[in-house]
Order: structure tokens, then sequence, then C-alpha cells
């Protein structure tokens, strides 16, 4: 039984893997085709990607995106959760399920939603409609860590601050602040991935001229099947697994994520 | 604890926020369904109920959700399978490799969908990896068809879901005593039993709540029936993206998101409904 | 017959050996209490007579065969865990019925045996519900009632009544010694109270860092304790260095006879029973088992009052417990003398 649950094991592992090994092994090829495994081997990939206008100009919007869109998120998820875990009052529940809401509306719809109402409002400024949808999608995430973290550590540190003679706001400052900060820089980063990564909600509301990453990696395959994007794509594996460490390294990934 | 004033205000922006840019944003999509299709591309008539009518009464659309309803669960039944071995795995294994393992089923999470899709593209294409190791061992002498139809899709959408059975799984087993399965051992049950009569009946809430995650999961995908899925609307919300963009048919394609949202919430709420009585069982 | 026979039993966890080559001979139908502090191997030790961690030396036989190899559920022992270790899942009746079922008996039979061990911890109307719908104490009745559905070789008990209340866990020992020695089964009990191993055991075995100190009858551990580690744990409250000449032994200023004497002469150590020593307002005192002194320090307890008295001739602090008449009888610097009889020393061989 111990046997078969490893092999079953393995063969998940790989299927997980194998999408994403694929497309970093195959960025190193030299032909104009992606290879598995590449015949010759070469970077030019890399440089062409890197030249490529149409995928930078992406990445800086994708990048301020993301920054922006976590920044606000931030504050209004912090006041969020400490209104559900420190208040009392009726329906509590009912409204934790309402913050998570962005989560399980489809991310289509949230889109769609956004690019009719936002029209009706005459608000033409794609960044804008963007910065709004991430804002969203971000948002249940950071909720849902600061939460955990809140949680975590009970009231009676605050209230032994207290007693200790701080007014309650330092003894936020001083004491609660402190212990759930690697939970929210946490919770920042995994919402910077989120955000960055993001198709779905960005889908009606790009321009032309203002294009997200995962967008215009999406345009770009639709006519080219050149292996820049699988260079493209192996920086972005690289970056996100670089966040995931920290993620775990901090608070851990699955605390972030849910479930 | 806050006082009622204090938590009021705090909730207050996020409620402006959630009200501004879901609530009526959503409200007004939703509000396009019962209106006619104006005489421009762009314009809106009168209130009808046409939109809805048409959707229920079309054999096209209504076999085009049924299909997205069967890749769905074809999708959630797998993903449960193999999500619940790995989820058991991990729990099996030790604390050392908790954190790699974690990292490794998350991945799909972590990686954007556009590059995990451009890998399947890659790896299952007509020229892809697995068809030219096929053809050069001389097993196969055409391509196989691995992408751009259902089996792209679900392959796809297995992908993209398999974190979350997993993490719910989990989440369930690590509630159950270490010390449950041993009484079970003392009372003469060999492994299995004790898999079968203990462990498994413990992780079902969890393997029910990842079911219900999975399959609305599934249900909104649409980055992977694009990419993956045959030519033409194959998938609920690929149709939605097609009436909007191309037929610029918005009542219609309204009405057709409008379903969409009602089963997605439908199955959430029925999940909360779950996790409350199983909450209140514990 | 020997029921259970543990001998040479070892286990290691990483450098620590945790329980040291530990042999026990348990005859049938005895009740074995394993006593000894928090950590010194106690739990380990019977998860290894259980096949729930495996010895790196030593052999198991229960019943005559040796089962050092086998997986617990092979072993035909019935165990109680300290957490109830229930299954939340099962009905009370299921949860009885368990060990039944996996010995393949039919429903019917299962059903009914199920119903009279429950029947026997006075449970027989609760089959019904599910395990989160019963108290602590009704917990612990149904995890015995589960251990011992299926006559097992050997009952198996991990601090069962730790958890609960102080009225609840003299109800729950009552009715386990009444139980056990109505059934005449073989049992294992563990824990760290010793008035708990005092009152349900035939023998007790004292464990001290993973080996047995001592086994014996709870009078013989409680009396005549044979090491310092007994002696202490055993609650005598005042142990001394001393040396013996003469069926004598001096220990600091204080002239102590034993009675029965010690073995020998030479460097000894001794234990006098903190009750057992007399306090009076007198000036005078014989030379032996008697000293004045000055009490330095009284402490009501309730049922029992402890004092600290220093003798005058610098010997050694003692420690007396004397049961509470009306309050406290001596303020700290009253002049006392102490004094014993020679049955409450006892001379420690180790
Ligand atoms: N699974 C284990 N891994 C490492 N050390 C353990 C384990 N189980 C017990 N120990 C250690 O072994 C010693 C004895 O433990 P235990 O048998 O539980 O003691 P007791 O039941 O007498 O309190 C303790 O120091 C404990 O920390
Ligand atoms: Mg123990």
């Amino acid at each position: 039984m111990r046997r078969l649950l490893q092999v079953v094991a393995a063969l998940v592992a790989a299927f997980v893997l194998a999408p994403i090994v694929v497309v970093v092994v195959a960025s190193f090829s030299d032909g104009a085709v992606p290879q598995f495994p590449p015949r010759t081997w070469s970077l030019r990939w890399y440089a062409h990607a890197i030249g490529e206008a149409a995928f930078t100009d992406a990445a800086w919007n994708s990048a301020w995106l993301a920054v922006i869109a976590t920044l606000l998120a931030t504050p209004l998820a912090l006041a969020a959760a400490f209104a559900i875990v420190r208040g009392r009052f009726p329906g509590r529940q009912a409204l934790q399920a309402f913050l998570l809401a962005p989560l399980f509306v489809p991310a289509i719809v949230i889109s769609l939603a956004i690019l009719v109402a936002m029209a009706r409002l005459g608000v033409r400024d794609v960044g804008l409609r963007l910065v709004g949808a991430h804002v969203l999608v971000t948002f249940p995430y950071l909720v849902r860590t600061i939460i955990a973290s809140l949680t975590r550590f009970d009231l009676g540190l605050e209230e032994a601050a207290r007693t200790l003679g701080a007014h309650p706001l330092r003894g936020f400052l001083l004491v609660t602040l402190p212990l759930i900060r690697p939970g929210v820089i946490a919770g920042m980063l995994f919402a910077l991935i989120v955000s960055f990564d993001n198709v779905s909600v960005s889908l009606f509301l790009t321009s032309a001229r203002t294009n997200t990453l995962p967008l215009a990696i999406l345009n770009y395959v639709e006519y080219n099947f050149d292996p820049s994007v699988a260079a493209i794509s192996t920086m972005l594996v690289a970056v996100s697994l670089a966040a995931a460490l920290l993620i775990e390294r901090a608070v851990g990934l699955r605390r972030v994520v849910g479930g | 604890m806050l006082s009622r004033p204090a938590t009021f205000a705090m909730l207050a922006p996020v409620l402006l926020v959630l009200i501004l840019l879901l609530v009526l944003p959503v409200g007004y999509l939703i509000s396009f369904s019962v209106l006619a299709r104006g005489t421009g591309p762009q314009t809106l008539g009168a209130f009808t109920m046409a939109n809805y009518g048409r959707l229920f009464g079309d054999t096209y659309y209504l076999a085009l959700f049924g299909r997205t309803l069967w890749l769905s669960a074809l999708t959630t039944a797998i993903a449960a399978l193999a999500g619940t071995c790995f989820a058991w795995f991990m729990w099996q294994s030790g604390r050392r490799w908790r954190g790699p393992l974690t990292i490794l089923i998350l991945s799909p999470l972590l990686i954007s969908i556009v590059v995990t899709s451009y890998g399947w593209v890659v790896l299952l294409g007509r020229n892809g990896a697995i068809n030219t190791a096929l053809e050069a061992l001389g097993l196969i002498s055409a391509p196989l068809r691995l992408i751009h139809n259902d089996f792209g899709i679900v392959v796809g959408l297995v992908h993209v879901v398999i974190p979350f059975m997993v993490l719910c799984v989990l989440a369930a087993l690590e509630r159950i005593e270490a010390v449950l399965g041993e009484a079970a051992m003392t009372l003469g049950a060999q492994p299995w039993r004790v898999l079968w009569h203990v462990i498994l009946p413990l992780a079902m809430p969890g393997v029910a709540a990842g079911t219900t995650i999975v399959f609305c999961l599934s249900l909104s995908a649409y980055v992977t029936p694009a990419v993956l899925g045959g030519s033409g609307p194959n998938f609920v919300t690929t149709m939605i993206y097609d009436l909007f963009i191309t037929q610029y048919d918005w009542p219609f394609g309204a009405a057709v998101a409008a379903v969409l949202l009602a089963t997605a919430l439908a199955i959430v709420i029925l999940y909360q409904r779950l996790l409350a009585r199983l909450g209140a069982e514990a | 017959m020997a029921e259970v026979t543990l001998t040479g039993l070892t286990k290691h966890y990483g450098a620590a050996r945790v329980v040291d080559a530990v042999s026990l001979s348990i005859a049938s139908g005895e009740f074995i209490t394993l006593l000894g502090p928090s950590g010194c191997g106690k739990t380990t030790t019977l998860r290894m007579i259980a096949g729930l961690a495996a010895p790196d030396a030593g052999r198991i036989s229960l019943a005559g065969a040796d089962v050092t190899g086998l997986p617990a559920h092979r072993r035909n022992i019935g165990m109680v865990f300290q957490s109830h270790a229930l299954f939340p899942h099962m009905s009370v009746a299921e949860n009885v019925a368990f060990g039944l079922r996996m010995r393949g008996l039919a429903r019917g039979p299962r059903a009914e045996r199920a119903q009279a061990a429950l029947e026997r911890v006075h449970l027989g109307a609760f089959g019904a519900r599910l395990p989160a719908q019963l108290s602590g104490g009704q917990q612990q009745r149904v995890a015995l009632a589960r251990a011992l559905v299926f006559d097992p070789h050997v009952l198996l008990l991990d601090e069962p009544f730790g958890a609960l209340d102080r009225k609840l866990r003299e109800l729950m020992q009552d009715e386990l010694r009444d139980l056990t020695r109505r059934i005449g089964i073989t049992a294992v009990f563990v824990t760290h109270d010793q008035e708990e191993a005092m009152i349900l055991s035939d023998r007790v075995a004292v464990m001290n860092a993973g080996r047995i100190e001592q086994i014996d009858t709870p009078e013989a551990i409680f009396e005549r304790p044979a090491t310092r580690f007994v002696a202490d744990f055993m609650g005598f409250g005042n142990i001394f260095d001393g040396h013996a000449a003469n069926g004598t032994i001096t220990a600091g200023g204080l002239c102590l006879r034993a009675a029965p004497p010690g073995p020998a002469d030479g460097a000894v150590q001794v234990a006098l029973r903190a009750e057992r020593i007399a306090l009076a307002a007198a000036d005078t005192a014989g030379a032996e088992n008697a000293a004045p002194g000055r009490i330095t320090a009284a402490t009501y307890h309730g049922t029992l009052t402890t004092y600290r008295m220093a003798p005058d001739n610098g010997g050694p602090e003692l420690l007396v417990r004397e049961a509470s008449a009306g309050g406290t009888r001596f303020a700290p610097g009253a002049r006392v003398v102490a004094s014993w009889p020679a049955q409450a020393v006892r001379v420690l061989t180790g």
C-alpha cells in the first residue's frame, strides 16, 4: 500500500512539474521553435524577449499594477481583518464570507462588470480600471492571511501590555503589530504574485496601448511560437519561486493560500 | 474588543470598495441581461426576458453549459482522487519534506497560468515533446491530438485546481489525531482497515470541501479552455468572451454571465453550509 | 503463569536511552502499575507492549508467545489512551464493536457483545450517541468497554484518568478496580500519581530515567522503599546521608535507630517519614530517635500541617507532617521536641 501511494504521489508530482520544467528547459532552445530537450542550446531568445517592447512595456505595467494594487488593498485588508477579529457584531460570519467573495465570483464576470460599470461612469483610463480589478482580486488573500495571523496571537498579549500600563494603541503598536508583521508581509508578497500573474480579471480591461504581461504573452503566442515566450516564462517562474520560498520561510505558504 | 463605532469605521472603507467595485458593477452587468439588443453595436433596447428564453430554449447553449459542467465534473473527480492521494502522502512524509512538497504542489498556483498553459502546448502540441518522442520511438506514425480538444482542457484544468484539493484534504487530515489510528491498530485493524474505517471517513469533510471549491474554479476558468481547448466556444467562459468581444451581443452575454455567476455562487453557498454543518458537529 | 513478560526491553530516541533494559513478569490476572515522574519512559514501555513502538533490544511475550516482532493489530491487547481516542465519526456502540468487527464477528453477535460491554460500564442506554455527546468520564468508560469487549490478553492503560477532576477520578478508579478484579484481566496501568498506583495495583513498578527502580506490593513500596529515588517519590520528606555503626546511624547531629536495622555498617542513606514524626512542647528528649529544636516554618494545608524544625545540635532540618487538629499548633520560633519510632526510619540500599 505504501509503495502504491508513493507511485501515485510521484506521478502527481511529475504531472504538476511537467509543463513548468518543459518551459524552463525549452527556453534555452536555439531554434525557431521551443524544443524539449533543445537540440542546440542558447540564450538568444532571452535577448530577444528582453528586446521585445511588447513584453518589456507590459512587464513594467504589470509590476506597477501589482505594487499599486497591493499597497491599496493592504490597509483595507488590515482594517477589515481587525474589525472581523476584534469586533463583536451580528453577522460576522456572513461579512467574512462577503469579504472573500471576489475569490468566488468568476474572474471573467468581475472583469466584464468593471468594464461596463466604468464605461457607464465615463472612466476610460485603462490604469484606473486595472487597479480597481486588481485591488479586488488581491484583497481576499490579504484579509485571509491577516485574520489568520491575528487569531493566532490572542488578545491576552495585548491585555498583558495594558495591565503593564500601555495605552491600547501603544499595546497594539508595540505588541500586536510586530507579531503579525511577518504574516502581513507574506500576504503582500502573495498579493503581488496574484496580481502580476492574473489574466482573467484583466481580460476586458486592457487596451492596445496598455497591456499586462500575461495578456501580452497570451496575445503573442496567438501569432508566434518562438521560444522567447519560454524565456519570459522562465523569468516569471524564477520570480514566483523566489517569492514562494520567502513566504514559506516567513509564515508558511499554506497560511497565506488558505484551505 | 473594539467598540461598535470603531468597528464600523474600520469596515466602512472596505465595504465601500466592495460595493463600488463588485456589487454595483456586477448588478449593472446583470441588468443588461433583461434588455433587448439595440440597433447599434453597443446600444440597448427595452426590457425583455428573451435573453434567458434564448439561453434555456436553445439546445446549442444548453449543450455548451452541459459540456462545461461535465468537463468540470470530470476535472473535479480526477483532482479529488489524485489530490487525496498526494495529500495523504504529504501527511505521512516527515516535517523536513513538508516545505518542498508544499511549494511543489502549490506551484501551479504560484506560476502564471499563461506560463503553464504554454508549457502544455510545448509538451502536448502537434510538434510537442511527447509527439516527437513517440514518433522517434516509432510508436506512432502521425502526431496524436493531445490539445485543442476536451482532453487538453481537462489536463490543463486538473493542473490548475489540484493545489486547492490537496490543501483542503491535507487540512482535514491534519485535524485527525494520530492516536486514533493507533487505537484502531490496538483493536486489531490491519493498516488498510485503519485507512478505510478511520482515516478516510475523517478526511471526507476535506475532500467534500475541496470538491466544491475545485468544481467552482473549473467552471469559471477562462485561460485553460481558451488556450488548450478546441476552436470556437468550447466552454461557458469562452462563449461569454465571444459574445462580448466578437458578436457585441452584450445583453445575451450578460445573461450567460449571470447564469454562470449564479451557478458558482450556488456551489459556494452549498460549501459554506457544509462547513457550517461540519463545524457544528466538531 | 506469566501472562506478560518483558526481558531487557530497551528503546532509544536519538541518543537518549528512554527505556533501559526493563524486565518484568506479570502474572495472569495481576494488576501492575508503572509509576514514575513525567518523562521516565512509562508511555514508551507501554507502547512497546502494545506494538506501537519497536524496541531496540529485548523481548516481549504475551500469553507464552513471543510477540516482539508482531504488529499491534495482531497482538490481541486492549489499550485505553489518555485522550480516550474514541472515533468521532462512529456511534458509541460502533466504537465498542470495532474490535469485534476487526475480528470478523457477524453483525448480530457483535452488537450483542458490545451492548453487554456497555452495560458493564453502566452505559447501556448510550450506544446510539456520538462520543462528542458524552461527558469526559463517560467517554473514558466507553474507551474501557471498547478495549475489553474482545477479551484481550492484557489491558493497557496510559494515564487514563489524567484529564478528569478529582472526584470523578476517584470514582473511575473504584470502578476500574472492581471491573478488572471481577473479570480477572491482566492489566498494566501507567500513572505519575502515587496514590492512584497504591489504590489500584497488586504490584507497583517505580520507574526512573528508563529503569525500574523497585517493584513490589503498594505497601512494601510505600513502607519500605529500596532506593533514595523511591523514598523521595513516595514522599518520605527526610532523606539523609549518614554513617551506621553498631546498629545506630548518625546523620549530622541526629542519632537514629532503624527497625529493622540496616544491612551493614558504614556510609548509608536513611529516610525518615515526615508524618511519623511527633512534635511535643517539651524540653527534654532521649538520645535516640528524638531531637529538641526550634520551629522555622509552619504551613497549613487543610488536612495536614507541615513544619520545618531546626535541631539544636545543628543537624539537618526535619520536615514534619501532622494531621491538623483545629489549626496550627506551633508558630515559627516555638521550642519543640521531635521524636519518631524506629519503624519510621528506613535504611536505603541504593
Ligand atoms: N516519539 C518520540 N521521539 C522522541 N522522543 C520521545 C518520543 N516519545 C517519547 N520521547 C522521549 O522519551 C522520554 C520518555 O517519554 P515517555 O515514555 O512518554 O515518558 P512518560 O510516559 O513516562 O512521561 C521523554 O524524554 C520523551 O521526551
Ligand atoms: Mg506518558
